[in-house]
């Protein structure tokens, strides 16, 4: 792995007590939500990671602590080097604060995160729907928001859909 | 489980400046055109005269909902979607899905395929 970001990663690791995932040569940085400001602004100002190349959340239902990953992806175009931020969030209906004061391009990441996941940020200038109408109801990237046509059939509910699905059963 | 969000008149009333209320500068609405066209947006435009002084982008017109899809496909059932995401632009995105899902499942995939 590149030097610069192993002495980023133990930096943050030893001021914030950060987890730290190396998966494929991708190292991320596992981290509360009252660490998620410090921590931005560090890789911003002190590490020159300049650039927030994507940010995006995960659904882990029905899972409950955590349900929520908060994703980050940082760039830094002085090492041309990237690095992934994780914040789990407990609960349906998490919160945590908003990082468009550092990174303005959050804005408009954050209303996505918002409007698919359901998940509030704090601090946030505009928080709207960006996708969906705004009279829509309900989180659609959200595991338990159902596909339009038909419940999905998983693992964890695959008996309760087999009582009422209408074929001949034995 | 769900909380509804509904946006009244008066939350949305912070994105349009006192001018144009008062009618010293023209609100205008750009778009969207036919939902066939290449990147459909609409852009609120406040005008001043003929310069534009505020924009106010509205997206999301061809958001169909590809990622909710593809979580209940198996993988070769969910690379023909990314054909789909954009018509003008289908090997990149397929490309980009492939080696997503090569690094994923960690193949060693022969340079000819």
């Amino acid at each position: 792995m590149n030097e610069y970001l192993q002495s980023v990663a133990n930096a943050l690791k030893d001021r914030h007590a950060a987890g730290l995932i190396e998966y494929r040569d991708q190292l991320s940085l596992v981290i509360s939500p009252e660490d998620l400001q410090p921590v931005c602004l560090a890789l911003r100002d002190e590490f020159s990671f300049e650039m927030l190349s994507a940010q995006t959340a995960v659904d882990y239902w029905p899972q409950q602590e955590p349900r929520f990953h908060m994703l980050y992806f940082f760039y830094s175009l002085a090492h041309n080097i990237r690095l992934g931020l994780r914040v789990p969030l407990n609960g349906n209906a998490p919160t945590l604060p908003s990082i468009e004061g550092i990174y303005p391009n959050a804005n408009w990441h954050e209303r996505e995160i918002w409007d698919m996941f359901g998940i509030r940020f704090e601090g946030h200038s505009d928080l709207r729907r960006i996708l969906m109408p705004y009279d829509w109801e309900g989180h659609p990237l959200r595991k338990d928001y159902p596909l339009g046509y038909e419940e999905v059939q998983f693992t964890f509910n695959y008996d309760e859909i087999d009582q009422r699905k209408p074929y001949a059963k034995e | 489980m769900f909380d509804k969000t509904h946006v009244t008149l008066d939350e949305l009333r912070h994105l349009i400046s006192d001018r144009a209320l008062e009618g010293d500068t023209v609100l205008l609405n750009m778009g969207p055109q036919h939902p066939s066209t290449h990147g459909v947006l609409r852009l609120l435009l406040e005008l001043d005269g003929e310069a534009v002084i505020n924009c106010i982008p509205d997206v999301g017109f061809l958001h169909t909902g590809v990622e909710k899809n593809m979580e209940a496909k198996t993988y070769e059932k969910a690379e023909v979607m990314t054909d789909r995401l954009d018509y003008l632009n289908t090997v990149g995105n397929t490309l980009v899905y492939c080696l997503a899902i090569e690094k994923l499942v960690d193949l060693d995939v022969p340079p000819r395929a």
